[in-house]
């Protein structure tokens, strides 16, 4: 039980600690059950940027959780890109 | 192989994988790599977590800071961690808000103008001068939808309330603006007419014709069960001292009343009710939406002279409400301005 509760408060965090254009696709998409089209029509931009940001949220949150440093490297490299 | 599980864009594959928004050569090219499919249990594990998540229900929050509340030691002071939570969540919203009422307002009274403006006025002076049932209450008997509203009682801290809707008038409270019977209280609210005897109302237009400047203050508040806020009338040389001592007092005693922005429907049955202040939506610095959400707008007379008071606070700076009182002349002439707190009236 505290390690559900543990987990789910650094899953919280971690979702929290998103800049917004990565964790609002991301919500969209896993607590509203939205397609990517369905995003990006929400949020106006094109699908290819939404699933590119769903992506990248998750990467973040990978690292996060499973604090991987070199896919952090890779990511924040990629988001420059 | 370290690239291919590395790479972003197998990432994103992955995370489009996990999704269904793959095409049929994509979903071949992850499941017969082994590397992606680990990478893919690893992701699947992240988003099922970011999927279960659901919003705390704002009752039941309530309902058990309550609890962990009454279970603290007797004087203890709980320090609520940000003040002004409440506003700044409905801020946006109420922005929005007031830029529809902006946009609508003008456009309804242009259409309304040219067809029955006498049916305006009189419908406005037969409001204020029976100070019938404020715009609020109009408004709360027009609204079909249920409020699930929490609204502060007027002795507890109103940061310690979860957040509430915007437009949510309470009814609780509810006192007449006037001394009035409350059968001349009654107002058809369909038609925006008294419902009183048509008798009657002739002679109430006649009588507010005959001196328009009604002493019943008409409000739009979020709290509109309030209208008694601040009185109607000040007179004399100390009158703008006194207006702002009142409301002063009013927003240390209860800034709740302060804290919940207006909806677009209490700002626009305002302006409908006080048609003389419409100058006042054409002033440049009124209302600036970009930056103002208003928390209370108040017809005062001041030294016999109708004035709009306005409070508001900035979106963008943490700093306590400001009251405005414009001048209700051709120009709707801004004549005091200053955060509740730090005004200096004598000034």
């Amino acid at each position: 039980m505290e390690d559900q509760i543990s987990d789910r408060l650094l899953i919280e965090e971690a979702l929290h600690s998103l800049p917004d254009e990565f964790r609002i696709p991301l919500i969209l998409r896993d607590q509203t059950g939205m397609s990517y089209q369905e995003v990006a029509d929400v949020l106006s931009l094109p699908e290819g940027t939404v699933k590119s940001r769903i992506a990248r949220a998750r990467a973040r949150l990978k690292v996060e959780i499973f604090g991987n440093q070199n896919e952090d490297q890779n990511v924040k490299g990629l988001e420059h890109e | 192989m370290n690239n291919l599980s590395d790479s972003f864009e197998h990432f994103e594959l992955i995370s489009a994988y996990l999704d269904g928004e793959v095409t049929e050569e994509e979903r071949a090219f992850i499941e017969n790599n082994p590397l992606l499919l680990s990478e893919v249990e690893k992701l699947k594990e992240i988003t099922e977590s970011t999927s279960s998540m659901v919003p705390i229900d704002p009752v039941l929050q309530e309902k058990h800071i309550n609890k962990a509340l009454s279970l603290l030691p007797k004087n203890t002071k709980v320090v609520p961690l940000r003040r002004r939570k409440v506003t700044q969540r409905g801020a946006l919203v109420a922005v929005a808000a007031a830029a529809l009422a902006f946009i609508l307002i003008p456009v309804l009274n242009s259409q309304d103008n040219e067809s029955d403006n006498s049916e305006i006025f009189a419908t406005g002076f037969t409001e204020s001068s029976s100070s019938l049932k404020s715009s609020g209450e109009i408004e709360s008997e027009n609204e079909t939808e249920p409020q699930a509203s929490i609204i502060p009682e007027s002795d507890e801290d109103p940061e310690m309330v979860a957040e509430s809707p915007l437009d949510a008038p309470t009814t609780k409270n509810s006192k007449p603006q006037s001394e009035m019977a409350p059968d001349e209280n009654t107002l058809d609210t369909e038609s925006g007419v008294a419902s009183s005897e048509e008798e009657e109302m002739t002679i109430e237009e006649a009588e507010t014709e005959a001196e328009p400047e009604t002493e019943s203050p008409q409000i739009a508040s979020a709290d509109i069960s309030r209208e008694d806020i601040v009185p109607g009338v000040f007179e004399g040389t100390e009158a703008l001292d006194n207006l702002l001592e009142t409301t002063n007092n009013l927003w240390q005693v209860e800034p709740e009343i302060f804290t919940i922005p207006l909806s677009a429907n209490s700002i626009g049955n305002f302006f409908t009710s006080n048609a003389d202040f419409e100058t006042c939506l054409n002033n440049t610095n009124f209302l600036e939406t970009s930056q103002h959400v208003a928390l209370h707008l108040q017809r005062v007379i001041l030294n016999e002279i109708p004035s709009l008071l306005l409070i508001s606070e900035n979106l963008e700076l943490e700093t306590e409400p400001v009251i405005s009182i414009y001048q209700i002349n051709s120009s709707c002439s801004l004549v005091f301005e200053d955060s509740l707190l730090e005004r200096t009236p004598s000034d």
